[in-house]
Formats: C-alpha cells, structure tokens, sequence
C-alpha cells in the first residue's frame, strides 16, 4: 500500500517536473563519474587518466540514464505522453485530413449512441421511481380472445380489473398497481382536459412515491366503485393551478362533472408512469363514477385497459413471477373455455410493451441497424482516409523501421492517432446525443412526452466501448498495412506500380464496396418507408380522416334518458348542421382506428351454427355519409323489409365474404346476443384497428340511443370555428352540459408516426451514407490517379486521347460500387421482408423505391468516380515524366 | 571471481537486499553503495552503474529509500540515499525470506 502510494507519487513527479527530474539525473551521474575519477586520482593516477578510466568504468552514461527512464514509476504512460504528443504533432500538420476523419467519426459515432439512447430510453431505461430495479410490467398475450370477444382500449396486451386483482396475488409480488392513462375534464374557472391516471389504490405505495402534501389513496378507498371521490395531483399541476397553495388539500374539484376531494400532493418530479405525464391521479374505482355509470369497464372482465406494475418481493426473482403468472394464466384460461393467456413478466420500463418485442420491435431493431450501418460507414470511410495517409506516409515509416524503431511501436503509434482521431470524434458526438432531447420534443406531436432522453452513464459507457471499437476497426488494418514494409522499394522515390501496390488498393476498394452496400441497405430501407409513410398518408382506410371531429358529452351522468338525449343529440345536430362547411352529422360509438369493439356473432348454416368475432360498431344511418363512406349494395337500415322481432344491420363486404362466401348477403340473417338482425347492406371496406388492414370485417349496428355516443362531423373546411361553437351551442341548451372534442387527423397523425419516423430518419441517414461513400469513391479514385500518374503520362505520351484515361480510371473506381449496390440489393431486400408489416402494403420488393435507390447510388458514384478521373486527363506527360524519372 | 550485477536474473532480487543492507548503517551516494557492496561481498559483487542507478531510483519511488543532496569527503556535491521506515522493514523481510530460501537450497543441494 505505501509502496504504491509513493510509486504514483512519483509517477506524478516524473510526469509533471520532467525536466527537474531529468537534469537531478544529469547530476547524479556526473557527480558518480567524478567521485570515481576522484577516487583513481587518489590512488595515484594523473587527472586526464583518471577521468578517462572513470568514464570507461562507468560505461555509456546515456544507456544508464534510458535503463533508469524506463525503470521509473509511470514509464509506460511517459512513452505514450511522448507518442501522443508526436501524433498530435502528425495530425497538426495535416488540418485537412484531420477534421475530415474527426468530423466523419462524430457524425457516426455520435448518430449511433443518440440511436442507442432513443431504444435505451423507450425499452430498458427503468421507470422514474424509487428502487425501480425491482419494479415489473405484466402484460398477457392473448393467442385467443374466447369467444365472447375482447373489448380492447388501449393496447390488447393490457389486462382487466379482475385480472390485474388476480395477478396481484401471486406471491412474488410484495406489492402491485395498475392504472389507466386517460384525460379527464377539470371544471371550474375555465375547463380543461387534464392528462391523468386512474389508479388502483396501491399505486402510490407500489412505486415509493412519496407525498408532498396530504395522503395517497388508502386500501378502503378501492373497496367499493364508486366510493372515494379523490384526487391527488402533481407538483408541477399543484404549482401552476394553486400556485403551490398549502391549503389545496381537502379542496373540491369537479373532475368529468362530479366533485371530488383533493386529498395530496406527489412529490416533486413524480409524473405518473405512462409515457405521457400525469397531472393527476384519480381511484380506478372511480371509473364508472367519472363515466357516468354509462360506460363500466371496471366491471368488465374481458377488456385490454390496465396496464400492471408490481414491485417484486425482496427474494422473488423475476423466473418465479413468470411461473406464477403461468400458472394463474392457465387457471384463467380454465374459467373461459377458447381462452389461450401468455402472461408476460418483464422489467418495468415505459414503453416495454410486447408489441415492441414482436411487431413493434421491428422500428426499434431496424433503427439499431441502421445506426450501427452509420457508424460502420463512417468507419470504412475513415480506414480509406488512414490507408491513403498511411501511404503518403510510406517514406517516413520506412526511415523510421531502417533506423531501427520497432515495428510494434510504430503500429502502437498508428493506433494512437486512431485513438485520438475515434475519441475525439466520440466528444464532438456527444452533440448528437444531448441534442436528442431537443430534437425528440421536436418530433413529437404529442407534449408532456415522458421519455427520459437525456444521456446517463450507460448512454455514455456505451459511447466509450463503440469509440474504442471504432478505434481497433479503423485503425489496426491500416496500421499493419503500413508497417508492413519492404524498405527497399519503399526508398525507391517513385511508387511502383507492381503486385506490393495492389494489395492497400483492393483493400480500399473493398471498403469503397462495403460502404456503397451499406448506403443501398439504408437507401433502399428509406425508400421502402417513404412509399410506405407516402402510401400510409395518401391509404384510403375507407373513409374520411381529414376534417372529421367527433364530440362527447356529458348527458348521461346528467340524467338524461334515452329519450331527452335523443332530443338534445338531434338539437345539436340540426345547429351544427346549419353551420357552412358542414357535410354532414351523425352518431357513433367510437372512431375507427383509435380503440376497437368485437362481439361474437352467430348465423345459421343449414344446420349448424358457426360463431364469428368481427368488429362491431353502432351507429346512426347518416354515419356513412358523414365518413365519406358507401353503402354498396342495399341501403341503411332500411326496416321495411325486415321482418317483425329483427332489426336491420349493415355489414362490410369482407364480412360478407367470409360468412357468405358462396350467397348474397343480403336479406340473410345473423345473431348477437339473443335478437336476431337482418343484413339490409353491404358498406364499402374500411379499416377499424390498423391503416394496413383497409378492408377488415365489421358489423355496423344502428345505434338505439345516443346517450353514449358521439356526434361526428365531417366538414368541407376547417373546423376549428365548429370545435370553438358547439360547447356554447350545448350551454345554450343545458348550462351543466359539458362537451369534449377530438380531431380524427390529430389521432391518425399519431398512428403513423413511427413509420413517418423511420421513413424520415433512414432518409436523412441515408443521404448522409450516399455522401460518405461519395467522398471515399473520390477519395479511393483520386489516390489511384495519383498513384498511376506514370502510368497515364506514358499513356498519353503514346497517344492514348484524355477520354481514354479518363475511361480507365473511372472502370477502376466503378467496379467496387457495381459490387457493393448488388450486395446491398440483396440485403435490402432481406430486410424489406422483415420490415414488410410497416409498409403499408407496398411490396418489400417494390420497384420503385429500388430503381430510385440504384440510379441514385449510380448517379453519385459515377460524378464521385468522374471529378478526380478528369485529373488523370490533366496528367502532363513531358513534365510528370521528367520529375519523375 | 566476480559477478556482474547485471549478468543474471537471479541477481535482480539478491541486488535490492544488498542496496538495503548496504544502506543499513548509513546514508551512501551511488559509489558509496557500490564500494560498500562490493566490500560486503568479499568483492564479489560489482555493481555498476547501469543496474545500480536503475535500482536505486525504482527503491526510492517505491518508499523504501529516501534521498537528498549533499557534499561529498570531497567536498563534490552527491545524492545520497538512506533507508526509510518502510526500507528497514523491506530488509527484514527480504533477509528472513532470503534466509528460508537458502536454507531450503542448502537442503536440497545436500540431499543425496
């Protein structure tokens, strides 16, 4: 211990007082040689004899003095001080080359690590809560719904109430939540949509959030629905509604109409769990309270709503959870004969959903490789750049091995220069990484995104591990090419055109076949996504998305029966439909696309029954006018030719195939629950859970009542000045009624946003790869020109016409890039099958984004080949000749 | 006969005990240390320069030697070294080991 205490002492003092170090050397052995010198002359030798002999005695004063360098504390760092210093030196004298690499490496390794720190953030950073290690999501995959069909708001792999409270039991859990992420109106001054969370009561204790102010939610007050009108609201909503007032506490709030008390405060930071911040929490067995009563989820136990948290017990594993959630997963399954429950435990995160393991895993993987395609680019253009250095270096390198520097030191110096090149690199990249933040609120539509972007120590280890990396990558081939020499042709003042040359120069090629590979796969891959963001935006789902609002109410918790909601519902349309613009007004129970229904359905075939689970959907008659959509054979619930005890039902025309395939639907029978409907028409197709589906099978049922239902609108032009009116509209008819809107395009524009996302960042990363791969073709070309300089001059000495020599430089850099575009084809393709459920439906071979992406690439190889060849045709021959001779 | 410190590897080890149990009585400059080796060993032992420099400066960073300037009997300036705390306790523990093991090739040398 003290030993090495006192040698990093002085490894301090050898580094930093080199000097004074050095000359206390000088003197010690100075003082030695004289001290012997005295010594002979006092046995009797003359001074000049004595002085020669001490000297010879002592032998070779700089070789003691290099043996004592190296015996010092911190020896190895001195040296490569020294190696830094002289690389430093190297690359100071070389600006161009310099920021070419370093910038080249920034924008690489910089784009990788804000690429990791995006699928860090959404997939394993853990959730912002305390211990939050030990915290878990559990999900369940449904293989089937059973058959009473599943009611799915939100995400299918989300569980019921009474799942979650089974779930809840299992002994590795010391505790567990679940909540629903949803906005709710706050009246009061003004009203206001406030993005909270519905929260089973062991929420607050579950995550370890503390409370700033008042209580959390006590086990009692989840009892019973209904029961605990109670609010707790973040700080941050604390201070910018009460002005962080103490007295908040025990204040009522009128949350969806109904009062409530504030009964706390989070603490400071705390925002919920969801991805998008909560300013308020609420008891999930307020739910049908909040709803009015009109819309029980809570007591339905086949609905996708919640999403579960558990913190494991402090000696469960997260294996056990799993098996235990097997076992209550099958003992689900046993109660629902046609249920098949895969429960899913996995490390809590916000946006860890199954679909991003599976499906959705999809965005996330590609936008890895594309990240790591980046920095593998940016590599091989790098390794061009040091080859090429490495060769203007060759007279250097060569004196340096003839005067006797071991080979292994000279490679140790190379790979230093990469080093420092890859690492500084890697700082200016940590541009890239702090500016995702910034960048990710840009982007995204929505605000309040809870996404923890900002770079950690991971975002930064793993920064260190892809420079270091790079450094070996980069740096290791061009340094052993380098220093393997043969001294006697690299004295030889004009490089030879023989078999030692070809060897870097296929290297290079093959780096300039690498890269335009990897520019085609990104090309391609972009391509593909913009035809598919193209085809997604300009996707006919079958019915309008563009200026259609839908609007909610409050009437039922108000009181109104079906028959006063009928009446206001139709007062409201008619003012609505009076506006200017409007197209026209219906009613509906939900927009499709944003959350879905299905119910089970059965229809008499001969002599059987068969059950089928379409998506059903209940609706006014003008719904199909009002969504731009057709009713292509029959009409709208027309009754007239339904016979008495059955109502009429339209149906989508690929729900007529399946059920029908070989008769007309029409006029044919099908039943849900126990009444009996009657098929009076045929819809167009539409698309109801993904703009990829365009033509899914849906039941349109006419809606009976209005009182849970919406008014859609669809208008010619902007309906902002609708969306201002109708609340004051609805005042004007009952002063309580409450009206919440919502524009279909905001809510599709979130739907396509990952493919809008992927299409956008691969074409922006792709470009980049097309101009690196640009640069390293000129680069790998003009290097060529400069190497045949001797060659072209005979050439052209002998007649050859400068077309001629421009032809044959370009062959030479054009055949690495057919090569490469090929591979790359090949992978892009590869991939485009893989990728092919986030198209869109365009074909992942489809031809146009291909032939774009070739011409493209061929287009900027051949300019990339064709500017240096045409140096080639400037060659001299007289003067290139004579100075080189 | 007379060995060359820097011949052997062996030596590398036997070299430090002689630097610290010729630094245990007294501080000594470089010679010093030489001469005072050599006069230990019967001469056997010549240290020169190019291993004891080396030894002395690794020693010193190491703690167990401290040094400092001052005029030689010839009124030269010289370094001279001296043991520290941690020197000494290095020397008791270099001669115990050094003990054992000599004791122990002794034996096996013996046995027959």
């Amino acid at each position: 211990m003290v030993k090495l205490l006192s040698r990093l002492r002085a490894a301090g003092r050898n580094l930093v007082r080199r000097d004074d170090v050095e000359r206390e050397l000088d003197d010690e052995l100075r003082a030695y040689v004289d001290a012997l010198t005295a010594e002979k002359i006092a046995r009797g030798m003359s001074s000049a004899a004595a002085r020669r002999a001490a000297l010879v005695e002592a032998g070779g004063t700089e070789q003691t003095k290099e043996t004592v360098r190296d015996a010092r504390a911190g020896a190895w760092l001195d040296a490569l001080a020294r190696d830094v210093r002289h690389t430093l030196r190297g690359l100071a004298r070389a600006p161009g080359f310099t920021i070419a690499v370093v910038a080249t490496l920034a924008i690489g390794i910089g784009l990788n690590s804000a690429v990791f720190t995006i699928v860090y953030a959404a997939l394993a950073r853990p959730l912002p809560v305390r211990d939050a290690g030990r915290i878990v999501n559990v999900y369940q995959r449904l293989r089937s719904g059973g058959p009473r069909g599943r009611e799915v708001r939100g995400a299918s792999w989300l569980v019921s109430y009474e799942e979650f409270q089974r779930y809840a039991q299992l002994p590795a859990f010391a505790s567990a939540a679940a909540f629903h992420a949803q906005g709710l109106t706050v009246t009061g001054a003004d009203n206001r949509v406030v993005s909270s969370e519905l929260v089973s009561c062991g929420y607050f204790r579950t995550l370890r959030v503390r409370m700033a102010l008042g209580r959390g939610f006590s086990d009692d007050e989840c009892d019973h629905p209904g029961t605990a009108p109670v609010v707790v609201m973040s700080d941050a909503a604390w201070q910018a509604w009460y002005g962080a007032d103490s007295s908040v506490v025990g204040r009522i709030v009128h949350v969806n109409g109904s009062p409530m008390t504030v009964v706390g405060v989070a603490e400071r930071g705390f925002n919920g769990v969801s991805y998008q911040r909560a300013s308020m929490w609420v008891p999930l067995t307020m739910q049908p309270a909040l709803e009015h009563g009109r819309d029980s989820i809570l007591v339905h136990d086949n609905a996708s709503w919640l999403t579960m948290v558990a913190r494991l017990a402090p000696d469960a594993t997260l294996d056990q959870a799993r098996a235990q959630a097997t076992v209550t997963g099958g003992r689900l399954d046993a109660m629902e004969p046609g249920r098949r429950t895969i429960p899913l435990v996995v490390p809590g995160a916000i946006l860890n959903f199954p679909e991003v393991s599976s499906r959705g895993g999809v965005p996330l993987a590609l936008t890895s490789l594309v990240g790591l395609t980046i920095v593998a680019i940016a590599c091989a253009n790098v390794m061009n750049l040091l080859l090429a250095r490495g060769l203007a270096r060759r007279r250097e390198i060569a004196i340096r091995l003839a005067i006797g520097a071991p080979r292994r030191q000279l490679v140790r110096q190379l790979l230093i220069e990469s080093g420092l090149l890859s690492f500084s690199g890697a700082l200016i990249g940590l541009a890239f990484v702090f500016g995702v933040s910034p960048a990710f609120r840009w982007l995204s539509p929505l605000s309040g995104l809870q996404v923890n972007v900002a770079p950690d120590f991971r975002v930064i280890a793993y920064m260190f591990v892809v420079a270091t990396t790079t450094t070996m990558l980069v740096g290791l081939t061009p340094a052993v090419q380098t220093t393997r020499l043969d001294l006697a042709t690299a004295f030889k003042d004009t490089a030879p055109v023989g078999a030692r040359q070809l060897r870097p120069s296929r290297i290079r090629s093959a780096i300039v076949g690498a890269q335009m590979a990897g520019s085609a796969l990104l090309l391609a891959i972009a391509g593909l996504f913009l035809r598919g963001a193209i085809r997604a935006s300009a996707a006919d789902p079958g019915y309008a998305t563009r200026n259609v609002v839908a609007f909610s109410t409050n009437a039922a918790p108000l009181g109104y029966d079906a028959v006063r909601a009928t009446i206001l519902y139709r007062a409201l349309m008619d003012r609505i439909r009076q506006v200017p613009g409007v197209v026209d007004v219906a009613i509906a129970g939900r927009l499709p696309l944003l959350s879905r229904n299905s119910a089970a359905i059965r229809i008499d075939r001969g002599t059987d029954t068969a059950v089928y689970v379409p998506d059903v959907s209940a609706v006014s008659a003008s719904y199909f006018r009002t969504m731009d959509m057709r009713i292509v054979r029959g009409s709208t619930f027309d009754t007239t030719s339904v016979p008495a005890g059955e109502r009429p039902v339209v149906i989508s025309g690929s729900l007529a195939t399946i059920l029908w395939p070989q008769q007309d639907a029409l006029g044919q029978r099908l039943k849900s629950g126990d009444i009996w409907f009657r098929v009076v028409g045929i819809a167009s197709e539409a698309a109801a859970s993904s703009l990829e589906r365009p033509a899914e099978p849906i039941v349109y049922f006419m809606a009976a009542s209005p009182l849970d239902k919406q008014i859609v609108v669809r208008t010619s032009r902007s309906p902002a000045a609708l969306i201002a009116s109708v609340p004051a509209w609805a005042r004007a008819l009952d002063p309580a009624l409450l009206v919440q809107s919502e524009r279909f395009e905001d809510r599709i524009a979130l739907v396509l946003l990952p493919g809008r996302l992927v299409a956008a960042s691969t074409a922006a990363l792709g470009a980049l790869a097309l101009l690196l791969a640009a640069i390293g073709i000129a680069g790998v070309v003009s290097f060529g020109v400069g190497q045949r300089r001797r060659e072209i001059a005979v050439r052209l000495a002998v007649g050859a016409s400068p077309r001629q020599v421009v032809t044959l430089m370009m062959r030479q850099g054009i055949t690495p890039v057919i090569a490469g575009i090929g591979a790359g084809l090949a992978l892009s393709v590869a991939i485009g099958f893989v990728v092919r459920g986030l198209l869109f439906g365009v074909s992942p071979l489809d031809p146009i984004a291909y032939v774009a992406m070739v011409a493209l690439l061929a287009l900027s190889a051949l300019l990339a080949t064709y500017v240096p060849s045409r140096r080639a045709a400037a060659v001299d021959p007289a003067w290139t000749l004579r100075d080189d001779g | 006969m007379s060995i060359r410190a820097e011949q052997t590897k062996l030596l590398q080890g036997t070299l430090d005990l002689l630097i610290l149990k010729a630094l245990a009585l007294g501080e000594l400059h470089g010679l010093g240390v030489s001469r005072r080796i050599e006069q230990m060993t019967g001469g056997t032992f010549q240290v020169k320069p190019g291993s004891l420099f080396p030894a002395l400066h690794r020693m010193e960073e190491a703690g167990w030697l401290a040094a400092k300037w001052g005029e030689s009997d010839a009124n030269r300036r010289a370094k001279y070294y001296r043991l520290t705390a941690a020197g000494r306790k290095q020397l008791d523990a270099e001669t115990s080991e050094w003990s054992r093991i000599s004791l122990a090739i002794g034996m096996a040398l013996r046995t027959t």
